[in-house]
């Protein structure tokens, strides 16, 4: 770097240094004053720890189930669970989206029906999903795989179809195929497209894991909400809520990741 | 010298439900191997449409075309992959041909380099101003050995200076390489100063009004030329008598 900078530049950097810091305190703040607040008003009684939990009360039913080992297997159960109907979404979905862009056909024959699926609410169809899967992980992955597939075949046959004429003629002037086409340009110019896609989807992954624990299965922190709220034990729901927050936290830092690593991608 | 593409009564109609408009309307045109050919014309006549059916990208509705050669493309946009670096989309046309070979692929290199790409090989298209990635699009086309190029208005989208400039450029690349050439423009002087005949098209349906053998001495002094006015004057009136 420059290190004859001007004192204005300098102190225009100095600036947008403190903006920074400034931002992360209030940030910090709120969150020490929301869990603070949280605290002393069930400590005072002016809200009913029993029904509303605490924060300290969340921090012991955490330890005891760090004691126990459970709480990990119910991470374990939720995390993989999102991540497997996630990529088979992602994955699934992308697929359909190369079909109906290769067969201009069958896209205007499967237009109503996806217009249709797409503003059905996906997790109307768990009970049936799990009537006919049967009480499992399958189940759960499925009614997740569900919910954000339609939107990644949407999204993506939107990119495809939006690379530009000139772009597919280049690649058929030396002679490509409709593969060819497809693989050196069609899907690498719809990659901003797909990280969009990625950014929804693993939104649209967790609401369809949680239904899908809620209606069946046995572990999960679906599961884990649903009964603690059953027997009671509001400490453990609300833990599980704030774990869900964590998790899905690091979900969306995974992804923003890999749209750095593709920041240059684009025009 | 022999034709290396052979237009003979070519028409070419497009359909929808509203009717049927005739975009080409019995064309007849000649091209010598190694020959620079300009197509100028009304804008919304059939020029690029011209191209396209001797790409063998669309079918003619009528007549005959025959090409003796590989055909290579140029756009109005260079269509530079911003996922790729310079080298790798100058191996674009190769990698599709499946003719990744050792002596290709040093060829692609060795136009990089001859025409002032050498150090960018590594660098991303958006890196480089607007005449390098035009020549670097050229260098893909040219990395296939295609006998005979298409330009399609492949300076338009560059400002002004960086246009007459490259088309200068390009016009010397193509005779040093030896390629025949078909540009496709709206710009006479660019048409005259490139080229050995100047084809001038009709308003839609289109076909050849006039076509006119530009007889200076090839090179950037051409457009000093008194004769160059002259050629303009003259191709500027059939296109607004036409207009």
């Amino acid at each position: 770097m420059d290190r004859n900078l001007s004192d204005e530049h300098l102190s225009f950097l100095k600036g947008i240094r403190r903006r920074k810091y400034l931002v992360a305190v209030c940030q910090i703040l709120i969150l020490a004053a929301f869990f603070g607040l949280w605290e002393v008003a069930a400590l005072l009684g002016w809200i009913e720890a029993f029904i509303f939990s605490s924060p300290s009360r969340m921090y012991r039913m955490l330890l005891s189930m760090v004691e126990s080992g459970e709480i990990f297997r119910h991470i374990w159960v939720t995390a993989s669970q999102v991540v497997a109907g996630f990529v088979l979404g992602t994955i699934l979905g992308t697929l359909v989206a190369v079909i109906l862009w290769a067969n201009d056909f069958t896209r205007r024959v499967l237009n109503p029906y996806l217009v249709v699926f797409n503003a059905l609410p996906k997790t109307a169809l768990a009970p049936i999903i799990i009537v006919w899967l049967g009480n499992n992980a399958g189940a759960v992955i499925v009614t997740a795989l569900l919910i954000s597939v339609v939107v990644t075949i949407l999204n993506m046959l939107t990119g495809f179809m939006q690379v530009e004429e000139d772009k597919i003629k280049l690649a058929q002037s030396f002679g490509a195929t409709k593969f060819q086409t497809l693989r050196k340009v069609v899907f690498p110019a719809s990659v901003p497209d797909l990280i969009n896609a990625l950014k929804i989807n693993i939104g649209l992954s967790f609401v369809g894991v949680i239904v899908g624990e809620f209606l069946v299965s046995q572990a999960g922190l679906g599961f884990l909400i649903v009964h603690g709220s059953q027997i009671f034990r509001m400490d453990m729901v609300m833990l599980s809520i704030m774990i869900l927050c964590v998790l899905a936290a690091v979900f969306y830092q995974a992804i923003a990741i890999i749209e750095k690593r593709f920041a240059n991608w684009a025009e | 010298m022999d034709a290396i593409v052979k237009l003979r009564n070519l028409s070419k109609s497009y359909h929808s439900k509203e009717g049927e408009i005739s975009a080409i309307s019995h064309v007849d045109l000649e091209v010598a191997a190694g020959e620079f050919v300009s197509i100028v014309g009304p804008s919304g006549c059939g020029k690029s449409t011209l191209l396209s059916i001797i790409s063998g990208l669309i079918p003619p509705s009528e007549g005959e075309v025959f090409v003796n050669g590989q055909i290579g493309y140029m756009f109005q946009k260079d269509h530079l992959f911003p996922w790729r670096t310079i080298l790798s989309n100058a191996l674009l046309g190769l990698e599709i041909q499946k003719k990744m070979g050792r002596e290709n692929v040093a060829y692609a290199h060795e136009l990089l380099e001859k025409y002032g790409l050498g150090d960018f090989k590594k660098h991303r298209p958006q890196e480089l101003s607007g005449g390098m990635r035009q020549r670097a699009a050229l260098i893909r086309t040219l990395a296939t050995r295609p006998q005979i190029l298409l330009l399609d208005e492949p300076f338009s989208a560059l400002d002004y200076q960086t246009r007459l400039t490259v088309s200068d450029e390009i016009g010397g690349i193509l005779s040093a390489e030896e390629v025949t050439a078909i540009l496709v423009t709206h710009d006479i002087a660019e048409s005259i100063a490139l080229s050995d005949r100047v084809i001038v098209l009709t308003q839609r349906p289109c076909s050849v009004r006039n076509i006119h053998k530009i007889d200076i001495d090839r090179g950037a002094a051409r457009r000093n030329s008194p004769k160059f006015s002259e050629y303009f004057d003259r191709i500027w009136k059939e296109l607004r008598e036409d207009g």
